[in-house]
């Protein structure tokens, strides 16, 4: 074997030698890999969208309303009209002022008899604005600041009696004390919250606040001068009442214009709907023992067909029924529907929204009864179209515009997107897609001509969609048209909508009704890796 | 009929082997290295030293399913990878495996006539992947080119372990050498590790809206990527992933030419206790069927930049996202069993069969190979060995040892063919290094004296 050594080494030598050949297989410098292209599929949209989602806007409160059988009515509500009882009535700060001086009789008897009392008895004028009357009021807070001065060198006391205002039936009563301590003027002051205050006014001749005083001076051994005077002071600061009784005025209140917008048609170019019975419902709640009127100078709809149009009241001004006591509000309720007035056509002219504009005047009538009012008092407007979903709808046209970034992949060769669309409304919808730049030019369209992406579901002789319908589309976009739709930054989507044979069937709206709309990518990449 | 149905199926066995090592180094009883897959091999000498850091690099390469050229197209000067052609050499289920190993330390002395002992103190790694078609079919075709629109990527799986091994063995002859017993017990310290328990995931993708649907349970072990190394001396010897291990091996000589034996290698495992992440499912099922129309549609971009599409990735993501958690786990080593025998033909001449299996992630990964051995001198031993691995028949092994005094040097490579053409190579090995052996020459006077002794004997 030994011997074999030398030839097998050989052998090995000469196979290793054939054999040591990569073939270059190893040279990375010219590896490649080979493009790729694979086909990705995936979900980019499931939704299922609810009666709520396509009518209503997000960003409002408009309602849809559901009977007990789940149809459905559209509720466009503008509330916010209001006046509250410190728009209307407030009491202003009231000042009074009394002096008086010591006669030459005083002078004589002061020092003999000690003291001497000198009474008053009288009443102020109370201001009131806007030819408003205060009958008597329960006071929330406020307060009265009573002052007593004196230029006498000696002692001065003050009691002072509102017999009008009062707590618990106790008038209120005031006692001042000024003593005389070698420097004049002499003075006191007393603040007295009027809280819970029942404070009335004689109103026999003009409104006056009755007032009761009686003034003591002390003799001190001082000298005594006619010159020398008592000032009594009081005034009234913040008055807010819990409660009035009396009478408001004639006041004129002005709301700024305001506006019901209808979001159920935006976005539309036009088209036919029409809707069995729309409802606009002005309703007054009035909570103030006042009578009041509500003058429209302005309600107009800014239709889609034919521009504005004014709405036929049935009345103008609205006269405003008051409550019959205290704590209780009344209900007054305009309601503007298709016998008496001109809603219906101006809904089926597709209101973008009712423009208003509305005044409110106090006591149309004059000054025939006593008013109340409460602090909370309030008068609410609130204007109210309601749309019961059953009707037609045809070629009506919706053009939508929204700002979209595809991410400009230059891998893509081309994409199929599939829709998937279940649709349990009475609605078909032609729908097409277009991209376009910055400045809404057109580049491109999804589908040759409008495609019928949706189709109306089945309905019974009653308008109620029984079935819904399945409608599967694929839509190949080749990399010219991936081109276009990467250099757009816009989408506009244009539908033309129907319901139910063309719009020549009355269908109606249920709130159980779904569209899911499912759309998923097929795209086809190529990935070149040099 | 029976036979050759029977040879049909033991050669599918092998054919689908996947990371066998040291099938030519394992009956190469001179070499000290032999022992890490046979336990029954002493070294021929009283002592061996393996120099730090040279005594032994192993590397290993295996792929079960294509060899580089199988897959490379040579078109003018450019090596193209096309993926049709990858996918055509895959089968339903593939395997990659890289294992790098030195000895940092490494010894052995003879105790006695009859016993050694052996230390070693290795570093390790290996990446094993297991790898669906499907997957490859997945990247190339996307998700919508499947039958029955179901991606399979049942038995997806990746192991990847750093460790240090400290092995201490014995072996020890009984009956006059007629048995031989080894074993040795090792302590493993962990230092990195991914490890997956459970990826069966089929991946549904509904073909009228293209929602995806994915099934399966994942969890995903991981210790040591996520925290900086930090200091040295703590990533060295201070990690708290502790570990055991041990090899077994059995030889039976049946008479004075043929010999049985077996070895159980590296059955063991690590408990990763140190900065440790843990992705799971926990058996949930994956749902993505779009986002909403709202949100789709927003304008241009949100707040964070993100366009429409972005918004589906993002949604995509978070429809797969895995959870999150710490425990600590325990990841197996990938065992094997070695059953061969050996035939002596002449004194200086052995042949050998090898069958060897790793069991890794479940699966039973089969290996035959036929070797000689022949001792030329003291000086130079030489082994030739053929393999049949992964589908492979080209596997011509080798391996020399060549020791003037106490030095021994040796190379040793399960395919040498593969070493000069690794283009078509499936599986690459070599195992090198430069021990230092002593006593060889009175071992092999006590060698001598017994035979002389028995043939008297006898």
């Amino acid at each position: 074997m030994k011997s074999n050594l030398p030839v097998l080494v050989f052998l090995g030598t000469i196979l290793i030698s054939i054999s040591s050949c990569t073939d270059d297989y190893f040279d990375f410098d010219n590896f490649r890999v080979d493009p790729i292209k694979p086909e990705i599929a995936i979900p980019l949209i499931n939704s299922s969208l609810t009666p709520r989602d396509i009518f209503l806007a997000k960003e409002t409160s408009d309602a849809i309303s559901t009977n007990a059988d789940g149809f459905i009515s559209l509720v466009y509500d503008k509330g916010g009209l209001r006046i509250n009882s410190s728009d209307l009535i407030n009491i202003p700060n009231q000042s009074f002022r009394e002096s008086t001086n010591l006669t030459t009789t005083d002078i004589s008897n002061l020092p003999i008899q000690g003291s001497i009392t000198k009474t008053f008895s009288g009443s102020y004028n109370f201001n009131n604005p806007n030819g408003i009357r205060l009958d008597s009021a329960l006071i929330k807070s406020g307060s009265l600041e009573f002052n007593l001065s004196s230029d006498l060198q000696h002692g001065v006391n003050a009691k002072v009696t509102f017999p009008t205002f009062l707590s618990n039936g106790i008038p209120l009563e005031i006692d001042l004390t000024a003593s005389f301590n070698g420097t004049t003027p002499t003075s006191d002051i007393s603040l007295i919250d009027l809280s819970n205050y029942t404070i009335s006014l004689d109103n026999s001749s003009g409104s006056r606040l009755p007032l009761d005083y009686e003034i003591t001076v002390n003799y001190t051994g001082n000298p005594l001068s006619t010159q020398d005077s008592i000032r009594l002071s009081f005034k009234t600061e913040s008055l807010e009442f819990k409660s009035f009784w009396g009478y408001g005025g004639q006041q004129l209140i002005t709301f700024p214009q305001d506006t019901l917008a209808l979001t159920i048609f935006k976005g539309a170019v036009g088209g036919n709907f029409s809707v069995a019975e729309p409802k606009l419902t002005i309703t007054t709640i009035n909570s103030f023992g006042i009578p009041f009127s509500v003058q429209f100078n302005r309600l107009d709809a800014n239709t889609i067909n034919s521009g504005e149009i004014p709405v036929q009241l049935s009345q103008n001004p609205i006269f405003i029924n008051e409550p019959s006591f205290i704590g209780d509000s009344a209900i007054t309720q305009v309601i503007l529907d298709a016998n008496n007035s001109n809603i219906a056509p101006i809904i089926s002219s597709l209101p973008k929204d009712f423009v208003f504009d509305i005044v409110a005047n106090t006591n149309p009538n004059g000054n025939i009864s006593q008013n109340f009012v409460s602090d909370d008092s309030q008068v609410n407007v609130n204007v109210k179209l309601e749309l019961p979903l059953q009707g037609t709808l045809s070629d009506y046209v919706l053009v939508d515009t929204f700002d979209f970034e595809f991410d400009n992949t230059q891998l893509l060769d081309a994409a199929t997107f599939r829709t998937n669309i279940t649709n349990e409304f009475p609605v078909d919808a032609d729908i097409q897609i277009y991209f376009a730049d910055g400045n809404a030019r057109i580049l491109d369209s999804l589908f040759i001509g409008q495609k019928k992406l949706i189709l109306s579901g089945a309905i019974d002789a009653d308008g109620k969609v029984i079935q819904p319908t399945n409608e599967t589309e694929d839509t190949d976009i080749d990399k010219v048209g991936l081109t276009n739709l990467f250099r757009s930054s816009k989408v506009i989507i244009k539908a033309n909508l129907s319901t139910t044979n063309s719009g020549g069937t009355v269908v109606r709206f249920y709130d159980n009704y779904r569209l899911d709309v499912k759309l998923g990518i097929k795209a086809k990449f190529n990935l070149d890796f040099d | 009929m029976r036979k050759l149905l029977f040879f049909n199926i033991l050669i599918l066995y092998f054919l689908n082997g996947y990371a066998q090592q040291d099938f030519t180094t394992y009956y190469m009883d001179a070499l000290p290295q032999s022992s890490y897959s046979n336990l029954t091999n002493s070294f021929n000498g009283k002592l061996f030293v393996g120099l730090p850091a040279l005594s032994s690099t192993y590397a290993m390469y295996s792929n079960n399913s294509f060899a580089w050229s199988d897959v490379i197209e040579k078109r003018n000067d450019s090596l193209i990878l096309g993926f049709p052609r990858l996918i055509d050499n895959l089968n339903e289920k593939n395997y990659m495996s890289i294992v790098a190993q030195t000895d940092i330390l490494s010894f052995g002395i003879r105790i006695g006539k009859r016993s050694t002992l052996l230390f070693n103190v290795t570093e390790k790694a290996s990446v094993k992947f297991l790898y669906p078609r499907d997957l490859i079919q997945f990247i190339d075709q996307g998700n919508s080119g499947f039958n029955d629109n179901t991606a399979n990527f049942e038995g997806l799986g990746v192991n990847f372990t750093h460790y240090r091994e400290y092995g201490i063995g014995l072996n020890r002859s009984f009956k006059d050498d007629q048995l031989i017993l080894g074993a040795r017990i090792k302590y493993l310290y962990g230092m990195e590790n991914v490890d997956s328990k459970k990826t069966d995931i089929s991946i549904f993708t509904d073909p009228n809206t293209y929602e995806i649907n994915a099934k399966g349970d994942i969890r995903y072990n991981t210790s040591g990527l996520n925290d900086s190394i930090g200091d040295v001396g703590s990533y060295l010897f201070g990690k708290n992933n502790h570990g055991l291990g041990i090899d077994l091996s059995g030889s039976y000589k049946i008479n004075d030419k043929l010999t049985i034996n077996a070895s159980l290698i590296d059955l063991g495992f690590i408990r990763w206790k140190d900065d440790v992440k843990n992705y799971v499912n926990n058996g949930g099922e994956f749902n993505f069927t779009g986002i909403d129309i709202d949100e789709f549609i927003l304008n241009e971009t949100d707040s964070l930049g993100n366009t429409s599409f972005d918004r589906v990735i993002d949604s995509l993501g978070e429809a797969f996202e895995l959870e999150e958690e710490f425990g600590s786990y325990t990841s197996g080593l990938p065992a094997r069993v070695y059953i061969g025998g050996t035939y002596q033909v002449t004194k200086k001449g052995m042949v050998g069969g090898l069958i060897q299996t790793e069991f890794f992630k479940n699966k039973i990964n089969p290996s035959l190979t036929l070797s000689y051995n022949h001792k030329f001198s003291n000086l130079f031993h030489a082994s030739a060995s053929y393999t049949v691995i992964n589908n492979s028949f080209n596997n011509l092994g080798g391996g020399i040892i060549f020791h003037p005094g106490p030095i021994q040097l040796y190379v040793v490579a399960d395919n040498i063919l593969g070493a000069f053409q690794p283009q078509n190579a499936r599986h690459l090995q070599l195992r090198a290094g430069i021990n230092i052996v002593v006593g060889k020459n009175k071992l092999d006077q006590e060698k001598s004296s017994k035979n002389k002794k028995k043939a008297e004997k006898e």
